[in-house]
């Protein structure tokens, strides 16, 4: 089957529903060849390589062969030097560019590959835009507790994909990572009985307090942890779940709902690396009152 | 006395180094949390008192505090918890992050008690 994108496909939720239709209009497509045309793309954003990725992986697991035409110079320019087109074709580049951050595929247990990977890719690549130690630390942490979170809470089985780009004169990173499991909303229903709408579900996972966790470790901290560092790094964070997607941006909460469903989480978050805050406690905590 | 996992010893006293027990600066996964927490339980389990390092640690997620300290307060009351761990070399904003996963976690235990309760009075009622 031929499939066409009709637009530019962006961070946005026209952008995310355009990525949700090419899932449902691929889903039941059993070993063929799937001709993905991109002649009506100017411009696909790299960190959004991880959604498309995480849509591939299952067209693959049902035989299909994959390939893309019309791809303009600049974006298969993105798809070489992030390696995405490796994962697709045989061609892969040396990164010339420092702006990448490469597209991979993750299993659950592979959290040491992922410390490497971020590792790699943000902590100790050189000739990166400038940001201040602590603000790296932030960054890599707010990605860490949600790779973590996927591995605890998704229940995915075709794994967790990520994908980032540095921006130097915007002064920001966009990064992305998106797992295949059973979504927020369904989580909910399926650990607390609670119905819910899509966005609704989502603005729920982001309150403090709120986790779907009913064992001997606690939960409902990482997600808003990342919440309140985005507001404060003056950033943006993103979340498409099932049929919900929930945009924070400072103070502003935007909320809508697909009309089909994507199948899984996606976490997309804009980092401002401009940003030279200390991110210093206010209060200090004592040692002997933290228990 | 018993000897755990090569720490040293004094008096009662376990000192758990965190660098050596997970084999890296970074304290992500709760799977790493789990391998701290089984070593304080043994301990706490035999009433010795620990104290935790976090020398060479550089980064920490609220979901391997979860899983190696949280989870404590399902298993033992706060004051056995506050009389027998401590925590050493830890960075200001970590222990920040600790006392916040801390507090969530003694709200998300007594969250459990009283809904275990409600339930089991609920199939009081209906036997």
């Amino acid at each position: 089957m031929i499939y066409k994108f009709r637009k530019d496909i962006e961070s946005d939720f026209e952008g995310y529903q355009e990525l949700i239709d090419f899932y449902h209009q691929t889903e039941k497509v059993f070993f063929d060849e799937v001709v993905v045309d991109f002649s009506n793309v100017f411009w696909f954003e790299a960190n959004l390589c991880a959604v498309l990725g995480a849509i591939l992986v299952e067209l693959k697991s049902k035989l299909n062969n994959i390939k893309f035409i019309r791809l303009n110079d600049k974006i298969k320019n993105i798809f070489l030097r992030n390696d995405f087109l490796s994962y697709s074709s045989s061609e892969k580049l040396v990164n010339f560019g420092q702006t990448t951050i490469k597209y991979r595929k993750f299993d659950s247990e592979d959290e040491k590959y992922f410390m490497h990977y971020v590792n790699g890719e943000l902590l100790s690549k050189s000739d990166l835009p400038k940001m201040t130690i602590q603000l790296k630390k932030k960054i890599s942490e707010s990605i860490f507790e949600i790779f973590v979170n996927s591995v605890s809470h998704s229940e995915t089985i075709l794994g967790i994909f990520t994908c980032g780009q540095y921006f130097p004169t915007k002064e920001r990173i966009d990064f992305t990572i998106v797992d295949r499991g059973i979504g927020i909303k369904e989580k909910i229903r399926k650990e607390i009985g609670e119905k819910m709408q899509g966005d609704e579900a989502i603005a729920w996972a982001l309150e403090e307090r709120n986790t779907t966790r009913k064992g001997d470790i606690p939960g409902g901290l990482g997600l808003k942890l990342i919440k309140e560092f985005i507001k404060l790094n003056e950033g943006r964070i993103q979340i498409v779940s099932n049929d919900g997607f929930c945009e924070l941006s400072g103070n502003e909460v935007f909320q809508q709902v697909f009309n089909l469903t994507f199948p899984g989480t996606l976490v997309n978050i804009r980092f401002n690396i401009a940003d030279t805050k200390r991110y210093k406690m206010s209060d200090e905590v004592d040692e002997n009152e933290i228990f | 006395m018993k000897f755990f996992r090569g720490d040293k010893m004094q008096k009662e006293k376990l000192k758990i180094n965190t660098f050596g027990e997970i084999g890296s600066t970074m304290c992500i996964s709760t799977e790493d949390g789990e391998k701290i927490f089984s070593i304080i339980k043994k301990a706490f389990d035999k009433n010795i008192t620990v104290e935790i390092s976090f020398l060479n640690i550089e980064m920490i997620t609220s979901a391997f505090l979860n899983a190696a300290i949280g989870q404590l307060y399902g298993k033992y009351e706060e004051k056995f918890i506050q009389q027998h761990l401590s925590v050493k070399d830890m960075a200001d904003e970590d222990k920040f992050l600790l006392k916040r996963v801390v507090v969530r976690a003694k709200d998300y235990f007594a969250n459990k008690k009283n809904m275990e309760k409600v339930i089991a009075e609920g199939l009081n009622e209906n036997a």
